[in-house]
């Protein structure tokens, strides 16, 4: 029966009386005519839905009055005389002055660099570029603190910490730097580590650390990233001393203490978000009491 | 009429309101089967339009009301099974009927009604626009954005389609 139809168009092209008289005669002749005739007659009985035009005119013009309000009020010069200020101060800004960024105490900040590549700033950290550098191709970068690194391949990129400088191509590290201590992770790829004193080149799962007054050295680690991205921080023999001053950077407070032997080694982590697990996780291996009074931490040894 | 009319213009605006906003509202109905929706989403898009009317050339004011609809429909409401009401105008009989012909006249309604109910969304929109709209391939193949051989297809296919569910029902 549907094989009549000489084509997939043809009741469209019977409705819209587009059928020749030859098709049309034989069409009638077919019991599905009938059928056919029968729906489409009595479809003329359905009627267009009911719209309130007036109704939902007015909700839309409710909803867009305040913007239409502010139209009038601000003539379009003014438009105009803003965006170039705009524009002059985008210009001076990104061309002359170096873009910062800095993150307070337990702050995290990710960072996107012009070239894509991506920066996570930990706590109490600055990390700082110059623009106009960066459209001229060099890729130098200043970091004080802590910072994981995902560089996007190119022109070689350079970090400058004020105990050595870091140069890449392409890979993820992560930098940190306090006044006595300086390391570097290298997560993927080749990173060239520089000081006074050497030259390292690090690969995938090397690490590069330097503490004040005792010779550098170089480890091998498993982790894929640096614990502080998910919230820990991760010490492998450090001293107590800067356990501490990276708790204190965390979480916004001073550490006072009695009696205790800061040199000794401390290897471990802790959490960034619970300062009294935290505390508890440092100061039980040590032996060391801990009393938190607001801001202020005291510690004491615990046979004392 | 000028054709470089600025949609942010409040009354250009209502203009194209007026013109435009039953069609964009029946359009939307067919597709979704549901009055509050339909209207929701033709609030919608009208806002839409307005937000963005630096870029809406008054030319293309129609053309991008449809599509907006269609997208905010298809965000919406598109996984639900529709389920059509349509307003039907009482059959004036002049003649006085046998009331059995009148039942069985009510009961094919009926049949009809779920027939189209059961269509493909698309079939629906492009029947609908033909049947009940009045309008004709052209203007649906602009409405849907699609070629006027594929509205007449889909017409084939939805009247085909109707006479067989009717039949089964």
């Amino acid at each position: 029966m549907e094989q009549k139809y000489a084509d997939d168009t043809f009741l469209a092209r019977w409705l819209a009386n587009d059928l020749s008289e030859k098709e049309l005669i034989l069409f009638k002749t077919t019991s599905e005519y009938k059928e056919y005739l029968k729906i489409v007659k009595a479809m003329g009985v359905f009627e267009q839905p009911d719209f309130d035009q007036e109704k939902v005119l007015q909700k839309i013009q409710q909803k867009t009055q305040s913007k239409g309000v502010v139209k009038k009020l601000i003539p379009n010069w003014m438009y105009v005389a803003a965006s170039i200020t705009i524009l002059f101060s985008v210009v001076y800004f990104t061309t002359n002055i170096n873009e910062t960024f800095t993150t307070s105490y337990g702050e995290q900040l990710q960072v996107m660099l012009p070239d894509g590549s991506e920066v996570r700033l930990n706590a109490k950290s600055k990390l700082s570029y110059n623009k106009s550098d960066w459209k001229k191709g060099f890729r130098n970068l200043k970091l004080e603190g802590e910072g994981y690194f995902k560089v996007k391949k190119g022109s070689e990129f350079k970090v400058k910490t004020t105990k050595g400088n870091i140069s890449v191509l392409g890979t993820q590290f992560n930098i940190k730097q306090t006044n006595s201590y300086f390391e570097v992770y290298c997560y993927e790829g080749k990173v060239r580590v520089e000081n006074e004193e050497e030259k390292v080149i690090l690969t995938k799962g090397l690490s590069f650390r330097k503490i004040k007054g005792n010779a550098s050295e170089k480890s091998v680690f498993i982790a894929e990233n640096p614990s502080w991205i998910s919230g820990e921080s991760t010490f492998n023999k450090v001293s107590l001393k800067l356990v501490l001053e990276e708790l204190e950077k965390q979480y916004n407070i001073t550490i006072v203490s009695n009696n205790i032997n800061k040199n000794q080694l401390y290897t471990g982590s802790f959490s960034n978000s619970n300062l009294n697990l935290a505390l508890q996780t440092i100061s039980e291996p040590l032996a060391i009491h801990f009393k938190v009074e607001k801001t202020i931490v005291t510690l004491t040894r615990a046979n004392d | 009429m000028p054709e470089n009319k600025s949609v942010c213009n409040p009354k250009v605006f209502e203009e194209i309101y007026s013109t435009h906003a039953k069609d964009v509202y029946n359009f939307v109905f067919y597709k979704c089967g549901n009055k509050a929706q339909a209207e929701d989403i033709v609030q919608e898009a009208f806002i839409k339009m307005w937000n963005n009317c630096v870029k809406v050339l008054f030319k293309k004011a129609k053309p991008f009301l449809f599509t907006v609809t269609n997208n905010l429909f298809l965000n919406e409401v598109a996984h639900k099974k529709v389920v059509l009401k349509y307003n039907q105008i009482p059959v004036k009989n002049s003649t006085i009927e046998h009331p059995e012909f009148v039942l069985e006249e009510k009961e094919f309604l009926q049949k009809l009604q779920s027939a189209i109910s059961a269509l493909s969304e698309k079939q629906r929109v492009v029947f609908l626009l033909s049947r009940v709209d009045k309008k004709t391939y052209k203007e649906i193949a602009k409405i849907c954005e699609i070629s006027v051989k594929a509205v007449e297809k889909r017409m084939h296919l939805a009247l085909s389609i109707l006479r067989k569910t009717i039949i089964n029902i």
